[in-house]
């Protein structure tokens, strides 16, 4: 599931780095047809290693996620709500 | 400063991603905590300035940014977990049976210009647009396009010269690391 997870993030990014290759062919007058997304004359990584990245990323930052929310937070978000309780 | 329910709501389911984008940050998680704890309520002291129905995620995401480099700058490095040590600290933890690659992979990820970890974090991990991560982090979406890149090809060197055959939980993406190197 989450491996499912991070490969349609990858696709998410795919779409956004192609969109914006777009805009910038455009921005500089270009007209010409737009490279091909696995040209990568530009350095860009083959896009498995960019897969294989995305997936440890995400690894290391749901298992922050996964954690469950510390009892200081929802303390904290009830002191604020008591204290906006008593101004008004 | 009295919030409505969904608001409220909004900014509690919000916390995981805080916390996950400030350990990335600090890359401690106590002090994470603490940088989370000083957003909510430095987000709570201005909802007024938020307009319901925008990007809330983005918004507490700004103010968490803004109190880390505000808090570097005061007090300097030391509130940052110096880059080494915290790599240090990761290598000399124990592998656990399984996680050898992601503890390489938190280490070579420590080792990333903060600029550029941050841009990887937010469009690799938080799931921003690079319009949204330009927008957290004050810059043009080229500027953290080119500092995602750099970030992605930095990584793929890191961990393919430290632990070259052994990347990747499969055996293709290791070939195709050490071809990349080739």
């Amino acid at each position: 599931m989450e491996y499912a997870y991070a490969l349609r993030s990858e696709r998410f990014m795919a779409d956004h780095e192609e969109k914006d290759a777009g805009r910038r062919k455009a921005g500089t007058g270009g007209g010409g047809s737009r490279r091909a997304a696995t040209g990568g004359d530009d350095g860009e990584l083959d896009p498995r290693i960019q897969c294989e990245i995305g997936r440890q990323l995400r690894a290391v930052y749901d298992d922050v996620i996964s954690e469950p929310v510390p009892d200081r937070f929802l303390e904290l978000l009830h002191q604020l709500e008591k204290s906006a309780g008593k101004k008004c | 400063m009295t919030i409505s329910d969904s608001l409220r709501d909004d900014l509690l389911a919000s916390i995981p991603n805080l916390r996950a984008f400030a350990v990335s940050l600090c890359g401690n998680s106590e002090r994470a905590d603490d940088l989370v704890q000083e957003t909510l309520m430095k987000a709570w002291a201005k909802f007024d300035s938020f307009e319901e129905g925008t990007n809330l995620r983005a918004w507490l995401f700004t103010i968490l940014r803004n109190e880390f480099y505000s808090q570097v700058r005061k007090k300097g490095r030391e509130v940052e977990d110096a880059d080494g040590a915290y790599a240090a600290r990761l290598a000399s933890q124990p592998a656990q049976e399984g996680h050898m690659n992601l503890r390489d992979f938190r280490i070579a990820l420590a080792q990333l210009p903060d600029d550029q970890r941050e841009a990887l974090i937010l469009v690799g991990a938080s799931g921003f647009s690079y319009e949204e991560a330009a927008e957290i982090c004050q810059c043009a979406v080229g500027t953290i396009k080119s500092r995602v890149s750099r970030a992605r090809a930095r990584l793929s060197e890191i961990l393919a010269l430290e632990d070259g055959e052994s990347f990747g939980a499969d055996p293709v993406s290791a070939t195709v690391l050490s071809r990349s190197l080739a």
